[in-house]
């Protein structure tokens, strides 16, 4: 399995060319995206406690009802990322006359999520150094939405906030560059592509990805109901 | 003695009739004038000058009916008056040359009045007024009323007059602790009669003017002796001053006046409502700052529609410019919220502002500081190393993608 890990994130062509001759199994990918989700929710449970001890005062319950969603909601998030995202390499790969199943793209692409499980571990570790640093506003009552939007636009103008948000983000973008050099190949075996078609199909949506993050990171942020 | 014409009788007999009849007319007479010089109850009758020359019953039926003073009893300078009424109980009429009154201490103000009266009828009843002054000590004195009539004879009659000088007493019966200013307070005053004699038209009234007091004025027609009133009043301070409350009665016709000073200090009410502000904290709230705390009311009052606002030169801004608490009851508390621009200054004044149950205002001042909330924490603590092992991460991953790329390139 260590080989394996290891021939997937640097020598992703030879893995590819291999695991092409086996048959489809989407147990492996599937942990794989599983311990990326776990690690993600872990993540998203991190940040949810903030949102959590934001509302405390309001209401006793509110804290532990925000770490279960964001745990949960982090862990279906990266499953349907996974799915998202072979759904659309399948689909542009369709441009280009692409053959295989839908099941090869999905077992193929689920191996690129090793890089994210690192980028998510790494990003788990930032959380863990900025969070205590984090200034956590307090919302007190439910009863004006004007005093729940500043609070969440105050916690996300958070200077600590902000820099783990950026930080996140870029080791986010590497990983997912990383991530991207495997689904290439992946993409060219799965669906029988050439390397160029392979490219554009993964390269599109993913530097489309890319841009999208560092525009609302760097340039505006789509908190929800802030500006 | 029965008289019979008899010419029998002898001369010796006629004369011995002659010096019973004139014996019998002399006794008549002595008994007449003894019957003149006898007092009726509270009255006396005297003939005049040893030369009347007739006897006149009627005016022997002349009484005192009845006596009023007004006022009853005197003060010291007191004016009144002292009325006599006399009533002729016989069945003729009785001529009165004059009446007067006379006392070597009580002063007669109405002298020549009844210098010329005239006739009172059989039956009717007549009443002299006299004016007098009784300007004397305590004491009882007996002016004599003298009734001098036409024909013969006088009727005197002593007055009892009275002058005492007891007080009508103007006191404070309640009044609070303390005065606040604004605050308005009741105050009691009573007012006793210790005189002997009713008192009336009394006025009590507050010589001030720049305090608002509640009623202006408390009249009471009339307070008997030995009877006391409370007289309340609300009084609303402005500046430390004295009160004086005054109080005019009359005492027949003459006004007296008592006062009382009523000292209006201010100093602290220790039972009223006294918000405490603590548990400040300030945080960013994006560009704004949150400033966060708790108010406890720690009197001993009701404090009525609290708000706590931030004051010049903070910026108030939405959505918590003011906070309204509302009521406090004693030993309750309240958190509250403000927002306020982080423009503001490092100090800014917290105010909250209350009512008391006459709807007074107060207000109360504490500064706060918000250094900590302009300073945000976050940016002293971070620091580069984050970036530094991104950079690292950024150059391995690229130098495992260009190693690939590289290997790939070779045939």
């Amino acid at each position: 399995m260590i080989q394996n890990i290891i021939d997937i994130l640097t020598r992703p062509d030879a893995f590819f060319q291999e695991k092409i001759k086996s048959a489809e199994d989407l147990k492996i990918p599937f942990l794989f995206v599983a311990v990326a989700g776990v690690i993600g929710a872990i993540n998203g449970y991190e940040i949810g406690s903030l949102t959590g001890r934001m509302f405390a005062s309001a209401n006793a319950g509110m804290g532990e009802f925000v770490a279960i969603f964001s745990i949960v909601g982090a862990f279906i998030g990266v499953v349907l990322f996974w799915l998202i995202g072979a759904a659309i390499f399948f689909l542009l790969s369709m441009a280009f006359k692409g053959t295989g199943s839908f099941n090869r793209t999905l077992e193929f692409v689920g191996y690129g999520f090793i890089p994210y499980i690192i980028g998510s571990l790494i990003s788990l570790i930032m959380a863990v150094y900025y969070l205590p640093m984090v200034q956590v506003p307090v919302v007190r009552s439910f009863t004006d939405p004007v005093v729940i939007q500043n609070a969440v636009s105050s916690l996300m103008h958070d200077p600590a906030m902000l820099e783990l948000t950026k930080v996140s983000a870029i080791i986010g973008i590497i990983f997912l560059i990383w991530s991207a050099n495997i689904w290439i190949y992946a993409i060219n075996y799965a669906r029988n592509l050439s390397m160029k078609h392979a490219v554009i199909t993964v390269l599109l949506p993913v530097t489309i990805f890319i841009i999208y993050t560092l525009f609302i990171t760097f340039v505006g942020v789509s908190a929800p109901g802030g500006y | 003695m029965k008289l019979k014409s008899n010419e029998s009788l002898s001369s010796e007999k006629k004369f011995l009739l002659k010096i019973s009849i004139t014996v019998i007319i002399i006794f008549a007479m002595a008994f007449t004038a003894m019957a003149a010089t006898t007092e009726t109850p509270g009255s006396t009758v005297t003939t005049g000058a040893a030369t009347s020359t007739a006897l006149s019953p009627a005016y022997t039926q002349v009484t005192v009916s009845d006596v009023t003073l007004d006022p009853g009893t005197f003060a010291t300078g007191d004016e009144g008056t002292i009325t006599v009424t006399v009533q002729n109980t016989g069945s003729q009429s009785v001529t009165i040359r004059r009446a007067t009154l006379y006392d070597k201490d009580i002063t007669l103000l109405s002298a020549t009045t009844y210098d010329s009266v005239g006739s009172i009828g059989a039956g009717n009843t007549m009443p002299f007024t006299f004016t007098v002054k009784a300007d004397v000590p305590d004491g009882i004195y007996y002016p004599v009323f003298s009734l001098e009539f036409q024909d013969t004879g006088f009727l005197r009659y002593p007055v009892k007059l009275e002058v005492k000088n007891s007080p009508v007493v103007l006191s404070i019966t309640d009044k609070p602790d303390t005065f606040v200013p604004g605050k308005k307070s009741v105050v009691i005053l009573s007012l006793s009669n210790l005189r002997m004699n009713a008192i009336k038209n009394v006025i009590i009234s507050p010589n001030v003017s720049d305090i608002e007091i509640i009623p202006q004025n408390i009249v009471i027609n009339s307070l008997n002796s030995g009877q006391s009133v409370n007289l309340p009043f609300n009084i609303t301070p402005k500046t430390p001053t004295d009160i004086e409350f005054t109080a005019m009665y009359l005492n027949g016709p003459n006004t007296h006046q008592v006062e009382l000073v009523l000292p209006i200090q201010f100093n602290t009410d220790k039972t009223q409502a006294d918000p405490v502000i603590s548990n400040i904290v300030s945080t960013p709230d994006g560009g704004n700052i949150r400033i966060t705390g708790d108010v406890t009311n720690s009197g001993l009052q009701d404090a009525k529609s609290v708000t706590v606002a931030t004051g010049t030169p903070a910026v108030p801004v939405d959505p918590f410019k003011v906070y309204a608490v509302g009521l406090l009851k004693p030993d309750d508390f309240s958190s509250f919220e403000l927002t306020i621009s982080s423009e503001s200054p490092n100090e800014v004044p917290i105010i909250i502002s209350y009512k008391d149950q006459d709807g007074n205002v107060y207000t109360r001042s504490i500064s706060a500081d918000i250094s900590l909330a302009k300073t945000p924490k976050g940016n002293g603590n971070t620091s580069y190393v984050p970036w530094i092992i991104v950079g690292i991460i950024a150059i391995a991953v690229g130098l495992v993608l260009g190693y690939q790329y590289m290997k790939r390139r070779k045939p």
